[in-house]
């Protein structure tokens, strides 16, 4: 297959994902995590048809950080907004909390047994370790959406955990400055220097950027100027071999910040998102190797089991300072397992920075994390609001028949509730905080 | 066309010391970058290039609108300034590397052109096109021819050839003096918004005049080849394949503008991600079959323009797609131009320039008389025809392939010429509109909510996500 072949399947996709950002497809197609696009790029990749090599792939480079670069925009523009609203003040806390533990259990464990067993491993141990924690530490936000839009779910455990799953993709991003700051790099700065350049690259362009949009709204003004100053900062990390993901999130979080716009764009740039990801999950895919040593093996195992028993343990944590969460039960923790898009995205950057075993293993664990979060963590979180009562019981009955979405409007034509009564009003309980 | 500001408010001192802080940003950074780590893999330093050259681009075209400065310009003076020769932000390979846009660029600018070519107005126009598709062509052709001659002992690569390998390069710049710029048209009529009989004229004999120049390069190279290689014999075989790259390009030019307008009428979404698969792939199917994109993309428009009720659909979607492409791909051209080369040869080409802009302005006064233009258009329609760019460059460069002896040499004048026009034509373009009263800058912008009422977004808002998600 030729570069152009290539150019134009991913091309495809991106048009395939468009179209299903724009509302005319059914609901009811397409796994949470966005996994399936993996196996496709799996299938296409070197291990199995061979129609997409991975030095093809690779010549893709500079697509593929602009790519991740643009996510980093998309999640910066839209942190902590969860559909039409904020998300809650302490929900920031909680998500980039429970992240926080599960990476660094996570990292304690493939530090610990790493460090018991001889292998290709030992030389880079540390930097195998943080690269699986932050592959291994979020939960994907659209596997939260997915079941609260698809059950109609509504009330404060699904708002609390659509808020988690939000605000925790923070870490994952901004771990990505400091882990890289480890990587083999041509310029001698220092470990703080390079995560503050990052950073302060991303603040900087989105300062200017607010600036430069002022007062008036112009749609077609401000994608000039915001396309040029993210691709610019994207290729300035990608030159400084800095994280375009953190530069560019830094970039969208201050640049909301600072202008008045922001609700403009949200939708400008949320409307791009699934043009991106999808190409991205396909090229991932086939980047995916699975030759690598026993232990090596042995540690991405070990990485996901670590994942779940912490995500489980964080729960109970959940259950302690969400009161309305405590109708779920213990089990609540399985609510977050689901991984998906973010985590493979930060698998590929380390892929990319990280040549060898260690990119490969973040990236595989971060492929297999979504796929085993796919099996669980839907199931679970549809089973907890179930239980917490903010599911319908005819809302169950969509997995028989999915809800239409109107052709004209792009609203779903939600199934009538059994009583006939309207939506209730959500809610938020956090230690005896409430905000409807 | 002309970037994606081109609709912009007038600004204040205030705005315009935020851009000013904001290029020297942009440039600070990208210096800072490019000195700290000086080599780099280039497939990367793409990525920040194409960023600052819109960046740069977009600010320095508002920075430098008070003072009447075309914003096509301005993408070339960023161009110039950051490319190899000036700032060094921009590197040799990095602007080579940046030829998809290139590519991207001329498929939107050929497909903006047949659109704007509406059959009205071409049947409007028909009598001053014609005579002045032949005055331009004949006497353009005949004096550059001429003058290039005449110039001869001064050209290094031309000084020691006998006459008749030198009336066979001669001939060829003859027929590179022939070709204008789509683009820069184009970019000049969508910044200025104007209408009238001046802009008509120029978009229409402009767009027909590319075909023109592809006949014309034909016959040129068949009468070329035997007086510049030895041992070559004229052939007409080049009219066999003339022929089949003409109609061939026309017949799937026509095809791709069925298929265009029947899923602009059904489908109508994401027609920017429908436009870049043209712009990359479908260019590089055509030059797989040697066929022209240029002329296949110009029927193309035309036909969504004229036999279908899409063609407005359609040169919107190309104008927002183009705002950002052409920004990045004048900046390119501008980091693309040779100083040093000019520098060399710049009174050779200013000259030879000269004589074609001479011969230009007098073939229009001809044509016009002929046709019986009126006022505006005798005195200003020659006005567009100056600037020359990416179809100039690309009839040097098959021009350098096919006489690869002498080609290199020819292909550098060709630049420095095609850097003179480059500069200067759309300035004057941009002036004769505004002294013809055709501009319509002074229009009350349009701001985000009205062109929301206009159209809906090609895309819908974000929801949040279902089970397609990813």
């Amino acid at each position: 297959m030729s570069g152009v072949w290539l150019l134009l399947g991913l091309l495809v996709l991106a048009y395939t994902g468009s179209m299903l950002v724009g509302g005319r497809a059914l609901r009811g197609y397409g796994l949470p995590s966005g996994v399936e696009f993996v196996l496709l790029g799996f299938v296409f990749g070197p291990h199995l048809l061979d129609l997409a090599p991975r030095e093809l792939v690779l010549s893709f480079e500079p697509l593929l950080l602009a790519a991740l670069g643009w996510l980093g925009v998309g999640l910066g523009v839209d942190y902590g907004v969860v559909g039409e609203r904020r998300t809650y003040r302490g929900s920031v806390a909680i998500g980039v909390g429970t992240s926080l533990v599960v990476a660094g259990f996570v990292f304690a464990v493939i530090y610990l047994v790493g460090s018991q067993i001889a292998g290709p491993h030992q030389s880079g141990l540390i930097p195998l370790a943080l690269v699986l924690a932050v592959c291994l530490s979020e939960t994907t936000r659209h596997a939260v959406r997915w079941v609260v839009e698809r059950y109609g779910a509504d009330g404060p455990v699904s708002h609390l955990l659509a808020d988690i799953s939000d605000t925790d993709d923070a870490l994952p991003l901004l771990a990505t400055a400091v882990v890289l700051a480890m990587a083999p790099r041509a310029l001698p700065w220092d470990f703080a220097v390079t995560i503050g350049v990052t950073l302060g690259i991303g603040v900087l362009l989105g300062l200017t950027t607010a600036l430069l949009l002022g007062r008036e709204f112009r749609r077609d003004e401000t994608w000039g100027l915001m396309l040029g100053a993210a691709v610019l900062g994207i290729g300035l990390a990608a030159r400084l071999e800095l994280s375009p993901m953190a530069m560019m999130f830094t970039f969208g979080v201050t640049l909301v910040g600072t202008t008045k716009h922001r609700k403009a764009l949200r939708e400008m740039v949320g409307a791009t998102e699934r043009p991106v990801l999808l190409p991205m999950l396909v090229l991932a895919g086939t980047l995916i190797d699975l030759e690598m040593s026993w232990q090596m093996g042995l540690l991405i195992a070990l990485g996901l089991v670590a994942r779940l028993v912490m995500r489980v343990v964080a729960g109970f944590g959940l259950l302690a300072v969400s009161k309305p969460s405590r109708v779920v039960g213990p089990w609540i923790g399985l609510t977050t397992c689901s991984s998906g898009a973010l985590s493979i995205a930060v698998g590929i950057l380390f892929y990319i920075y990280f040549p060898g075993e260690i990119g490969e293993a973040g990236l595989l664990a971060a492929a297999v994390s979504a796929l085993v979060g796919e099996l669980i963590g839907p199931a679970s979180l549809r089973r907890g609001l179930h239980a917490a009562g903010e599911i319908r019981e005819a809302s169950l009955a969509i997995d028989e028949a999915p809800p239409r979405r109107s052709r004209t409007s792009g609203v779903t034509e939600e199934p009538p509730a059994s009583d006939g009564a309207a939506p209730s009003q959500p809610s938020v309980v956090i230690e005896g905080e409430e905000r409807s | 066309m002309s970037g994606g500001h081109s609709s912009a408010a007038p600004k204040g001192p205030a705005a315009r010391v935020i851009q000013a802080v904001a290029l020297l940003v942009a440039v600070g950074l990208t210096y800072g970058a490019t000195r700290a780590l000086p080599e780099v893999n280039s497939s990367v330093a793409v990525i920040a290039a194409v960023g600052l050259l819109l960046l740069a681009g977009t600010l320095l075209s508002e920075l430098l609108e008070p003072i009447g400065l075309p914003h096509l310009s301005a993408y070339l003076f960023a161009g110039i300034l950051a490319g190899p020769y000036v700032l060094h932000l921009v590197d040799h390979d990095t602007v080579n590397r940046l030829s998809p846009i290139n590519t991207l660029a001329l498929a939107l600018i050929a497909l903006a052109g047949g659109a704007e070519l509406k059959a009205d107005l071409l049947r409007r126009t028909a009598k001053s096109l014609g005579y002045a598709t032949l005055t331009q062509a004949v006497i353009v052709l005949v004096v550059s021819t001429a003058v290039f001659i005449a110039c001869a002992p001064y050209v290094p690569f031309a000084r020691e050839l006998p006459f008749g390998p030198l009336f066979g390069l001669a001939l060829l710049w003859g027929i590179l003096s022939v070709t204008r710029s789509p683009s820069a048209c184009l970019g000049i009529l969508a910044q200025t918004r104007a209408k009238g009989p001046i802009a008509e004229f120029s978009l229409a004999f402009i767009m027909a005049s590319d075909v023109v120049v592809v006949v014309m390069l034909a016959i040129g190279m068949m009468i070329a080849r035997p007086l510049i290689l030895p041992g070559a014999e004229l052939s007409m075989d080049a009219f066999s394949a003339l022929g089949h790259e003409i109609f061939g390009s026309i017949a799937l030019g026509t095809t791709l503008g069925v298929v265009l307008a029947a899923y602009i009428r059904l489908v109508g979404r994401q027609l920017l991600l429908v436009l870049l698969a043209l712009g990359f792939g479908f260019t590089e199917a055509l030059r797989y079959i040697h066929f022209d994109p240029l002329l296949t993309f110009l029927s193309a428009g035309f036909f969504v323009q004229n036999f279908s009720q899409q063609g407005g659909k359609l040169l919107t979607a190309v104008e927002r797609a183009g705002g950002v492409v052409y920004v990045v791909f004048f900046a390119t051209a501008g980091a693309h131009l040779a100083l040093p080369l000019l520098a060399e040869m710049w009174p050779v080409a200013l000259t030879l320039a000269g004589a074609r802009a001479l011969a230009t302005w007098g073939a229009a006064r001809a044509g016009s008389r002929l046709a019986g233009d009126i006022p505006s258009v005798k005195k200003w329609g020659w006005s567009s025809l100056v600037s020359q760019a990416g179809l100039a460059l690309g009839v040097a460069t098959m021009i350098q392939r096919a006489f690869p002896a002498v080609g290199e040499g020819f292909a550098a004048l060709a630049v420095a010429m095609v850097a003179i026009n480059e500069c200067v034509g759309p300035v004057l373009f941009k002036f004769a509109l505004d002294k013809s009263g055709e501009s319509r800058t002074d229009e009350a912008p349009r701001v985000d909510s009205e062109l929301d009422e206009e159209e809906p977004p090609q895309v819908a808002a974000p929801e949040p996500a279902g089970p397609d998600s990813a």
